[in-house]
């Protein structure tokens, strides 16, 4: 009896290595109580979506290793992204690979969004099974439509990135440390206030223990007016100014 | 009339004069703060001085127009400072008023030297004769929560 070959891998050795990328997207529903929770990060297990965008980027990371006939090759850039859609009620996930290779990218970015999908449900399904509201869902997680999507990338990423913007501040005296340059990019929630724009240069300002302390004594201020902890940070940029001692 | 520095070379004091020497002014009080040799028993050799220039000026002219208020509009008030690096002796800040009688001019040029300490944008370093450099501390602009 003659040999049957079962499967066969592509042989993209004789392709041109161009610069791929791929985005897919998918969605999982869930019950309005559910979802608000997923949204708010408070399940009991944890927060999933920051969870699930870990996950995602490993599953990204691990496809050729699972998927038999699928070629390994060298990720240049996974990202995730994260929609709440309270109509659904449920998260639409987003996933974006790319990569320099002879052949396209696009199971590393299903591969992912399938991952972060079933881990916002692995996180979520506790809360789900006590509400009782999709019994039948366990099986099967209930995420539909896994596809592909450059759009609704767009579209996702762009509202996200209205939810942070950066603050240009700028260092005056003693924060004038060796390696710190004159000025600070710190990310910020829209809306955010003085106090925490205050925490969050705490953080950039790790690597440089000596102007900690100082910070709790400085005061952020616009080109016209020093401003307080519960004052909204402005749209100008800004400065940090330590304890002032002219003359 | 009102007029505020922020000076890269070396303050001359007969800006602050020509600024508050007007006919019907009988005093001019004129503060000038220079760089001392040493301090809190350690030897310097030059200070530098950092500052927010946009709002350090502004700052003076709030200064100087809360002086005017207290002491009197028809005064002259002159207010500046230095930035970058200064030698031993060179002055670093320059207060002065004018007043028709020198009570004004004298509460007056306190008020612009003694606020222009507390609450401008300027920060000092100084440079020993060791080597070793040091931002000193000074007043918070804002309380700490």
């Amino acid at each position: 009896m003659k040999e049957r070959i079962h499967y066969r891998m592509i042989d993209v050795g004789r392709k041109a290595t161009s610069e791929r990328t791929a985005i897919a997207t998918g969605h999982i529903r869930m019950s309005l109580e559910t979802f608000e929770r997923v949204r708010d990060g408070t399940l009991p297990k944890g927060d999933p979506l920051r969870l699930a965008e870990v996950a995602g980027v490993l599953a990204a990371k691990k496809t050729a290793e699972l998927i038999p006939l699928c070629h390994p090759l060298g990720l240049d850039h996974v990202a995730l992204a994260f929609r709440p859609n309270p109509d659904l009620p449920g998260i639409e996930v987003f996933a974006k690979t790319s990569t320099a290779a002879r052949t396209g990218v696009e199971m590393e970015a299903l591969h992912a969004v399938t991952t972060a999908l079933l881990t916002i449900w692995d996180l979520a399904k506790q809360v789900q099974a006590d509400a009782s509201c999709i019994p039948k869902a366990c099986p099967n997680c209930p995420m539909d439509s896994i596809r592909q999507s450059r759009k609704r990338w767009r579209k996702v990423t762009m509202e996200r990135e209205v939810v942070t913007r950066e603050v240009t501040i700028h260092l005056f005296g003693a924060f004038r440390q060796p390696g710190l340059g004159d000025r600070l990019e710190v990310a910020i929630p829209v809306n955010a206030d003085i106090a925490e724009l205050r925490r969050a240069t705490g953080e950039h300002l790790g690597p440089w223990p000596k102007t900690q302390a100082l910070l709790a004594s400085s005061a952020f201020a616009t080109d016209t007016a020093v401003l307080f902890d519960h004052d909204a940070v402005p749209d100008s940029e800004m400065s940090i100014l330590p304890p002032v001692c002219g003359g | 009339m009102l007029r505020v520095e922020i000076l890269e070379q070396s303050i001359n004091p007969l800006r602050a004069l020509e600024t508050c020497g007007q006919g019907a002014n009988g005093a001019i009080d004129l503060f000038v703060g220079q760089v001392r040799n040493v301090n809190e028993g350690r030897e310097v050799h030059a200070v530098s001085y950092d500052l927010h220039r946009a709002l350090c000026e502004q700052t003076f002219r709030q200064i100087c127009t809360e002086a005017a208020e207290k002491f009197g509009q028809h005064l002259d008030y002159y207010l500046a400072h230095r930035h970058g690096r200064l030698e031993i002796g060179e002055a670093s800040v320059i207060a002065a008023v004018g007043a028709p009688h020198r009570d004004e001019a004298f509460q007056g040029c306190r008020f612009l030297i003694e606020q222009m300490k507390r609450r401008a944008p300027i920060w000092k370093q100084e440079h020993y004769v060791d080597g070793d450099s040091a931002w000193l501390p000074g007043n918070a602009l804002h309380q700490p929560a």
